[in-house]
């Protein structure tokens, strides 16, 4: 089965699943967790269920594609369901089935993870899921979200599925994964990563980053301060990259670091809290939907 | 009949280290509960895996014992009209306990009569009693962090089932919305669908069928054979790690042993870091060879049984290999830097905004050692400085700052790159040691360069985190000083080592006053070293009285406070002792309460001769205290000073304290008599708190 065929396979299993399937968001995010369709969607009283993939970018994470399991750009399939279902655990076990994983054939575990976003003022429990040792999902019931308790619960799943691909396709490097029956990973994919790497580790340029951390910020909070929820966040996730690269870069000092995610998470805050009072003001439309 | 009872709360996965902790709560509260409730049992049990806490009680009684009780009433005065009918109140009491108005009888109370009945509160059947009980210990139990999931209950995971059964009848329990059943659910994978427990007798057995070892001591037992039969195929042994079983019985419902192996070239990386690899997250147990050499293999523990062994040796395979790459990839970019080169880097990482980087810690660090070294040990100040100078450097290796699981092993690779950088043996040992010890029941270092650098990393925190502003309060020591302090205290004392922790802290403060860093609180850190010191000594057997009063002197040198301490303990038991102390707080008190003019400053009263002294009392205590003086002087200078005859000349002291009081009249009306005795009295002060504080002691009983 190729990466596509896995990810087409998901798709068929929760839009089966009642799941409104949306794309990707279209600016830098380091998990699917930062595009609005979750950290917006998770709060407030509207039911909601959604999933997409997330190209996600964690420059310091990159390996010059030579560590057979990391990439500083790798794809999350993002699955939020709110109301969280009674057998939502067995539901995912389900998927893993239905995409070819014979789970009676392997060692399937749930591994206590106290899951948090310091940067965006969110916390969850749940669980690591474990496919022969390795993380295959993250599963989360958020608890809070831009310092907002929620309520109802929202269950996050998110797959890791270049890692589950290579499962399916017997290979243990995320290079050599087939991505469809013409090209294979590194066909697509090696030149940028390296391209990436060098960027992410040698090339960035502090100064400038670290200027447009302060401009992206200013422009955020005065858009927040509008209540303009969207733009704004836009903004935010804006220096969350930002800052990532800097990171990578090995720019941040211990002490900056906790000062400069205490800056992106009261821009999250007043984000969520925008896009709540501007719910409100609509009457919290899904929620009435959902009341028929 | 007396009747089982069965409670399982089914839960999703819960936290490995919540299980054996709330097993022990529900336990717990269901014998006290049932006790409480009069309601006896033959023997209770907990069961528990990652999905299900469970209780198994045997033998219940059918009904709780009948209990007697006796009941008071309204006062007679009350109960019966002028006329001596009963009154509302009266037979509202006789209502209340069952009886007719003539049946009540009387006792005394504390304003007169009062009525007064005797009941027998026939007990309830065990079947009415229960659910509230279970409810209530369902309720009770409690979790170091606990969530939402739907509704406004919390607990550790969602509870998705519970089952409550008094032998084969369902007692009626309702909690987190969810009415209890006998329906439980097998192993996730392998039993996956709904069972009915029909008694608690076949739930252990039911749940065995369903590929579930409920009971925990059977799972740990199947993971022990499962790992030597393991190991001996693979040719060696686990490396022994009884925490990692501990975690593992309760990370799985069914236990069985996959082995594995990795590429033999990842043995080139450090031991510490290859077990690490294995161990921190994916739980592997590590394999050593009969030499104790470690073996490129592994063995994991599965939750599930049967088929697929290969699949799953592949994945977990190919997942430590990643970790061991990523190892790698830190390892050998951090050699091709070098050990010295990341000194430098020092610079780069923030220790405290207002104690610089690093890299002035370590120049600090470096400074103390050697003084210390020229204090205790200088044939290792060479080696005991360049391991100072280099024991920060991995905290800026890729290794220690990637974030991941080899960060918590700061030090010890420090010290393997040390040793792949060439570096004597002594310095590589330092480093490795300099983190010891991390708690009370720690090792300490064992090598005189390890022990130099530890001091020295503890004393530089220590003084720089006081100038910082750093509060240690009550539980709070965000910075680990309270234990900083508690290390070096406990290294003096074990190793002997005498040092004035408080002069070289001094000569230290200087340094970073020097800097312009921070400020000065000599006095907070006097009182903090001092409590430290004082638990230490009550650890060592000294009263509290004792260690407060000694450590009001010359607090510094805990070797010497702790021996000073246990000849004033061993003085307090003498005979003469409460005597010596009856005249010493009576001259302690008269010195307290003069005015200040009329006492002479210590160390320049005794200028005049003996004969000057109006009586014979006086002059022999002036003699008396100035040689017991002399003596204790010379003890003290000693390096290693016999306080045990030191004191003796203290004891000695009372006759000539005794006779004074009984012949001399202290507040002499005439100024400089007064002044004269006055100074005398505070001679024998000073002498007395060349030894400790007396007068902090309390006086004996009687």
């Amino acid at each position: 089965m190729t990466f596509q065929e896995i990810l087409l396979r998901l798709e068929q299993f929760w839009s089966d699943q009642g799941c409104t399937l949306l794309q990707p968001y279209s600016s830098e995010v380091g998990a699917g967790t930062f595009n609005p369709a979750t950290f917006f969607r998770v709060l407030g009283p509207e039911p909601w269920k959604a999933a997409y993939v997330e190209p996600s970018r964690r420059p310091k994470d990159g390996r010059y594609g030579e560590n057979p399991n990391r990439l500083q750009n790798f794809y999350q399939y993002q699955v939020v369901l709110k109301p969280a279902p009674d057998d939502v655990l067995d539901v995912y076990l389900q998927s893993l089935r239905h995409i070819g994983i014979d789970l009676a054939r392997h060692d399937v575990r749930f591994v206590e993870d106290d899951w948090e976003s310091p940067t965006l003022g969110a916390w969850g429990l749940g669980w690591e899921v474990w496919l022969d040792g390795q993380e295959i999902t993250q599963f989360t019931y958020f608890q809070q979200a831009g310092g907002h308790d929620l309520e109802p619960i929202t269950a996050e799943i998110t797959y890791g599925i270049e890692r589950i691909a290579c499962y399916l396709q017997g290979v243990e490097r995320i290079m050599d994964l087939r991505w469809s029956r013409e090209h294979r990973w590194d066909d697509l994919f090696l030149d940028a990563e390296v391209e990436w790497c060098r960027f992410n580790f040698e090339k960035s340029d502090p100064a400038l980053l670290f200027e447009l951390f302060e401009k992206f910020e200013r422009e955020a909070t005065r858009l927040l301060k509008d209540g303009l929820a969207y733009p704004g966040y836009d903004y935010v996730v804006k220096c969350s990259h930002a800052f990532n690269l800097l990171e990578a870069r090995g720019a941040i000092s211990v002490t900056e670091r906790v000062g400069i995610i205490a800056r992106v998470r009261k821009m999250a805050r007043l984000a969520a809290g925008a896009y709540l009072r501007r719910r409100e003001e609509l009457g919290f439309p899904l929620a009435k939907a959902a009341r028929g | 009949m007396a009747e089982s009872l069965l409670l399982e709360i089914g839960c999703e996965e819960l936290p490995a280290s919540f299980i054996a902790p709330a097993l022990a709560e529900l336990l717990t509260s269901a014998e006290t509960g049932l006790a409480g409730a009069r309601l006896g049992f033959r023997s209770a049990r907990t069961a528990g895996t990652p999905r299900r806490l469970a209780l198994l009680v045997d033998g219940i009684a059918d009904r709780q014992e009948d209990q007697s009780l006796e009941v008071f009433g309204p006062p007679v005065t009350v109960a019966f009209d002028s006329s001596g009918k009963p009154t509302p109140a009266a037979q509202g009491f006789a209502k209340r306990v069952g009886k007719p108005v003539e049946a009540l009888e009387r006792r005394p109370g504390p304003k007169g009569e009062v009525l007064f009945a005797k009941t027998l509160d026939a007990g309830r059947t065990a079947a009415e009693v229960l659910p509230a009980l279970v409810r209530g210990w369902i309720y009770g139990l409690h979790f170091p962090k606990t969530m939402h999931w739907s509704g406004a209950e919390r607990f550790a995971r969602p509870v998705r089932w519970i089952v409550a059964l008094h032998g084969s009848n369902v007692l009626p329990v309702e909690a987190f919305g969810i009415t209890a059943g006998k329906r439980t659910r097998g192993h996730r994978i392998h039993a996956s669908g709904w069972a009915d427990v029909p008694r608690p007798e076949s739930y252990v057995d039911l749940l065995r069928e369903r590929t579930v070892m409920v009971l925990p001591d059977e799972r740990r037992a199947a993971i022990g054979e499962g790992l030597a039969r393991a190991a001996k195929t693979a040719g060696g042994a686990p490396v022994p790690d009884p925490q990692l079983l501990d975690e593992v019985v309760d990370l799985v419902e069914w236990p069985e042993a996959v082995t594995g192996s990795f590429d033999p070239r990842y043995l080139e990386l450090p031991r510490p870091v290859v077990v690490t690899a294995m161990r921190a997250h994916q739980r592997y147990f590590a394999l050593e060879a009969p030499d104790g050499s470690l073996l490129p293999g592994f063995v994991m523990i599965r939750s599930g049984k049967g088929e697929g062994h290969d699949e799953i040796r592949r994945g977990t395979q190919a997942v430590l290999r990643a970790r061991l790459e990523d190892a790698r990839f830190y390892w050998q970019n951090d050699l091709k830097e070098g050990l010295e080169a990341k000194v430098a880097s020092l610079k780069g990482i923030v220790w405290h905004e207002k104690l610089g980087t690093l890299y002035d810690r370590t120049l600090r660090i470096v400074l103390l050692t050697e003084e210390l070294a020229r204090a205790l040990a200088p044939s290792a100040r060479g080696a005991a400085s360049r391991a100072a100078l280099l024991s920060k450097a991995d905290i800026a290796s890729e290794m220690i700052r990637s974030g991941k699981e080899f960060a918590a092993l700061q030090g010890i690779v420090g010290a393997e790159y040390a040793a792949a950088a060439g570096e004597p043996p002594e310095v590589v040992r330092a480093i490795r040691e300099h983190y010891l010890p991390q708690g009370p029941g720690d090792p300490l270092p064992t090598s005189t360069e390890g022990t130099l650098v530890s001091l020295a990393d503890r004393l530089e925190a220590l003084v720089g985190g006081f100038r910082a502003g750093i509060e240690v309060t009550g539980s709070q020591d965000p910075y680990g000083l309270r234990r900083a302090g508690n290390g070096i205290v406990r290294i003096l004392l074990e190793k002997n080592l005498r040092l004035d922790v408080l002069a070289t802290a001094a000569r230290l403060d200087a340094v970073f006053a020097q800097a312009n860093i921070g400020q000065a609180r000599e006095e907070e850190f006097r009182s903090f070293w001092a409590q430290r010191v004082q638990s230490a000594l009550e650890d060592a057997g000294i009263s509290r009285e004792t260690a407060a009063a000694t450590l009001a002197v010359r607090p510094g040198d805990p070797v010497d406070v702790l021996a000073r301490a246990r000849e004033v303990d061993r003085i307090r038991q003498t005979p003469d002792f409460e005597g010596l102390m009856v005249g010493y707080r009576r001259a302690a008190n008269l010195v307290r309460a003069a005015s200040p003019e009329d006492v002479p400053a210590s160390g320049q009263p005794m200028a005049e001769r003996a004969e000057n002294f109006g009586e014979k009392a006086e002059a022999d205590l002036h003699l008396e205290t100035k040689m017991a003086r002399q003596a204790l002087e010379t003890y003290l200078q000693s390096p290693a000073p016999d306080y045990a005859a030191a004191l003796r000349h203290l004891l000695a002291l009372r006759p000539a304290i005794d006779s004074f009081f009984q012949s001399v009249m202290v507040m002499a009306d005439d100024l400089p008599t007064r002044r004269r005795r006055l100074g005398l009295l505070e001679a024998v002060r000073q002498t007395f708190l060349r030894i400790a504080d007396f007068s902090a002691l309390p006086s004996a009983p009687g």
